[in-house]
């Protein structure tokens, strides 16, 4: 019996809850901090921002009700996210908002880091599946 | 008689410096609605790209108010420095907003599109995901 994780088991599991509550951290951020911002450049970042979470959220959930699914979606929305905020934080963002912009930031962070252990145990790697 | 050649001259320079005082309040006047205007405008629209067009409007607007103090021929002499040092540092303000406004458009694009995919296509990403991980999972 091998002591690899396997994907639906505890640290898969525990691994993609992670990253929903960095989802979920960020989906907060955005709908009570950011979203106070007046730059109508800023706000359609949001939306888009916001619009992406929900994706995410979406597909973390079913990846854990099904065991084939991978994060490569996740990932993509989590770079597409990070993309967004470099441009956010050379806005005239209020103090508030470009402290909100770091947390964001560190909680995508920490999602990435979740998603890397459930994509290696998951088997996967950008282009697809590792064969070794 | 001279006395009151030098008590004239006095009060012509009393005037001037009166005249001077005014147009000075006047632009100071002027500053304070500015900067407001300007601290309204970057919280509303956040990166305007009108930045260098600001700069440009305030120094006409001092010149225009000295111009009737230092006369037409010296603030035409200025206005042409200042057209010499300010037009390299407009058109390169007006270029960098537009390579970020460009930046923003390409990520906003993605992300649509990552999003999209993730909608859409999902049937067909799943499906291929699924054929690899069971491969995966047969040689293992």
């Amino acid at each position: 019996m091998s002591d690899k994780p396997r994907p639906g088991k505890d640290k898969d599991l525990r691994f993609i809850k992670s990253a929903i509550e960095d989802a979920d951290e960020v989906y907060r951020i955005f709908s009570s901090e950011l979203i106070n911002e007046q730059s109508s450049g800023v706000i359609e970042m949001i939306s888009e921002g916001m619009l992406l979470i929900i994706e995410q959220y979406d597909a973390l959930n079913q990846m854990l009700d099904d065991l084939t699914m991978t994060p490569t979606q996740v990932l993509e929305h989590n770079r597409c996210l990070r993309d967004i905020l470099k441009l956010m934080i050379k806005e005239r963002l209020s103090p508030v908002g470009r402290v909100a912009a770091v947390n964001v930031i560190q909680s995508l962070g920490s999602q990435m880091r979740s998603l890397m252990v459930t994509k290696e145990i998951r088997g996967v790697n950008l282009n697809g599946y590792a064969d070794n | 008689m001279p006395t009151m050649k030098t008590e004239d001259k006095v009060n012509s320079q009393e005037l001037e410096l009166g005249k001077d005082l005014l147009i000075y309040a006047g632009l100071f006047s002027f500053g304070i609605v500015y900067n407001k205007l300007v601290a309204h405008m970057n919280r509303k629209y956040g990166q305007h790209g009108y930045t260098s067009f600001f700069v440009v409007f305030g120094v006409f607007s001092t010149m225009a108010m000295l111009s009737t103090r230092i006369g037409a021929i010296n603030t035409l002499k200025i206005a042409a420095g200042f057209v010499s040092s300010g037009l390299p540092m407009v058109l390169g303000d007006t270029t960098r907003h537009l390579e970020y406004k460009q930046e923003v458009a390409v990520a906003l694009a993605r992300a649509s599109k990552a999003r999209r995919k993730g909608m859409n296509d999902v049937g067909q990403t799943q499906t291929g995901e699924r054929q690899r991980f069971a491969l995966h999972q047969e040689r293992h």
